[in-house]
């Protein structure tokens, strides 16, 4: 064969050489105090308007409306004020607090461990499952007058209602992460020769961590909620007897204020769990949250 | 010079022909798909001598990862028989497996990752934490030892998968498409790196890839693989060059002529 002729033609273009960078002078970052600003003004704006709104309420309340329908935000306030100086609204916070945290406390860890008993031993949580969700399917809140019979009226009944209420959601929750440990983690797991109880310590509870945490985010304020409805249809402390007393007196002020303390319960154990699991979980891809 | 043996490597009966680390006798594997019964191997037997690098090529389909999992041990072949000899540390796993999705666990940081194995069996905690922080400054990231995976780049982490898979000197190292995910300049110092560690503990590995080019830059011998069934095709031994072979001496009349006619057994663009 003779000497082949290669038909490509490559042809190189170099920049021209880029004179020294010199800083851009125009393009300089905003600085923080005028995003401070912007941000000042917008606190400013929904100040005032909550304000005006407020205002309008106070105003209009007992000359176009009728003030036993709707109170005064100044008596609201008076009448939450007066609850904080007797020390009424810390001795009946303290009853729904304490039934919240049992039952609390009580439903996540009997969740838990039925859920990771369930997960290692498939044949019985298979059987069992469906009556968990079967069960699942009755409204809890009819059934407090049940609870009311067995329990009594005392705060037994409220700690009952705050475990089934958690203990439903964290069941379900971890149930499905132990089942579906991402199959990654358990090859590994096997990979490695890891026994049984180390797949379950180091790999699949670690792997359940961030689907409990939703759950538990979920559960706090339903629980709280579920301890105040249980107060609601018989009791003689809590929130909830706060709330339902002051409907039968149809003492407007006293009502508001109830609402107004189950509101901040509600919003402060939203937000603490969801600044705990941000704390406690900084491993968890965002995406996850 | 590079020299190049094709067939199976001569068999010399002799007192110096090293002990193989894996032998693989006959082994098929078939597995039940929706509706048929899919052969994934077909009468695959090989011997592997200890410390042997050996990269197994194949397009998609020809069972190469199959029979990674099955040395691993996550599979159970449905005919034939695998022997692994050699042992790493004393009561830790013979074999270390690597593959392209890291499966690092998000919440132990790069130190406890690489710790885990010898966590698992029972070595003490200084003793393991000291070992794994030698290995993580041997793949080049000692400063990184606190952080957690999703605090590294991808390169980052295969490298902390490397070091997990050789922290417990396994006799046998399996990898699939360990760099596939990476760039091109990463994986280079990977292989460097993958190379040098092999060398110093004398692990035998097995590559697969699908990668022409990185199963000549690295191996001493590479195999090739045949889809449905998957069945091998060629087995070719390069001895005589240093590793890894780069760009530049992959244009070794040899070496070419090797790629060129992998790529001609799997009868296509691979």
């Amino acid at each position: 064969m003779s000497t082949i002729v290669s038909t490509v033609v490559v042809s190189e273009n170099r920049p021209a050489e880029v004179p020294a960078a010199e800083p851009p002078a125009a393009v300089a970052p905003q600085p923080p105090r005028r995003r401070r600003r912007g941000l000042a003004l917008r606190v400013l704006l929904h100040v005032g308007f909550v304000g005006a709104v407020l205002a309008a309420w106070e105003v209009s309340s007992g000359r176009w409306i009728d003030p036993l329908l709707l109170s005064k935000p100044s008596e609201v306030l008076r009448q939450l004020w007066d609850w904080i100086v007797t020390g009424h609204l810390v001795f009946h916070l303290q009853f729904t607090l304490t039934a919240l945290a049992i039952g609390f406390l009580l439903g996540a860890v009997v969740a838990f461990g039925l859920a990771v008993l369930f997960a290692e031993l498939p044949r019985t949580g298979r059987f069992a499952e469906i009556y968990i969700i079967v069960f699942n399917g009755i409204p809890t809140i009819a059934l407090i007058p049940v609870f009311i019979v067995w329990f009594g009226f005392g705060i037994e009944t409220k700690i009952f209602m705050g475990f089934l209420t958690v203990f439903f959601i964290v069941f379900i929750a971890s149930f499905q992460a132990l089942r579906n440990t991402d199959s990654r983690y358990l090859e590994l797991a096997r990979v490695l020769e890891a026994n049984t109880w180390q797949r379950l310590v180091k790999f699949r509870l670690w792997a359940a961590v961030p689907f409990l945490a939703s759950a538990f985010k979920l559960a706090l304020p339903a629980t709280a909620l579920a301890v105040v409805t249980a107060e609601f249809l018989g009791s003689n402390r809590g929130i909830g007897f706060l709330l339902i007393r002051a409907s039968n007196l149809l003492d407007m002020a006293s009502l508001f204020a109830a609402v107004l303390v189950v509101t901040a319960l509600v919003q402060i154990l939203t937000l603490a769990a969801a600044a705990l699991e941000s704390r406690l979980l900084t491993w968890v891809p965002k995406e996850k949250k | 010079m590079t020299t190049l043996a094709t067939g199976s490597p001569p068999r010399v009966d002799g007192a110096d022909t090293p002990d193989p680390a894996i032998s693989v006798r006959d082994v098929g594997h078939a597995f039940a798909a929706d509706t048929a019964v899919v052969e994934a191997l077909r009468g695959i037997s090989l011997e592997i001598p200890a410390g042997q690098f050996v990269s197994l090529v194949g397009k998609s389909g020809c069972g190469k990862s199959t029979l990674l999992n099955i040395l691993a041990g996550l599979l159970t072949p449905t005919g034939g028989e695998i022997t692994v000899h050699g042992s790493g540390l004393p009561g830790l796993p013979n074999r270390g497996y690597i593959t392209q999705d890291t499966r690092l666990l998000p919440w132990r940081t790069a130190l406890q990752n690489v710790a885990l194995p010898l966590e698992l069996h029972g070595v003490g905690k200084k003793e393991r934490l000291d070992r794994a922080r030698r290995l993580l400054e041997r793949v080049g990231l000692g400063d990184a030892a606190h952080q957690r995976p999703d605090q590294l780049s991808g390169g980052m982490r295969q490298r902390v998968a490397i070091a997990q898979a050789l922290v417990y000197e396994p006799a046998v190292l399996l990898m699939d498409e360990p760099f596939g995910a990476l760039d091109v300049w990463t994986r280079e110092s990977l292989h460097d790196l993958l190379l040098d560690v092999q060398a110093e503990l004398g692990t035998t590995a097995i590559l697969v890839t699908h990668d022409v080019g990185e199963a000549v830059s690295l191996s001493d011998r590479i195999v090739t693989l045949a889809p449905r069934p998957g069945r091998i095709l060629g087995d070719y031994t390069i001895s005589g060059s240093g590793r890894p072979r780069r760009h530049d001496a992959l244009r070794d009349d040899v070496l070419a002529d090797l790629q060129d006619r992998i790529r001609r057994d799997l009868g296509a663009d691979v």
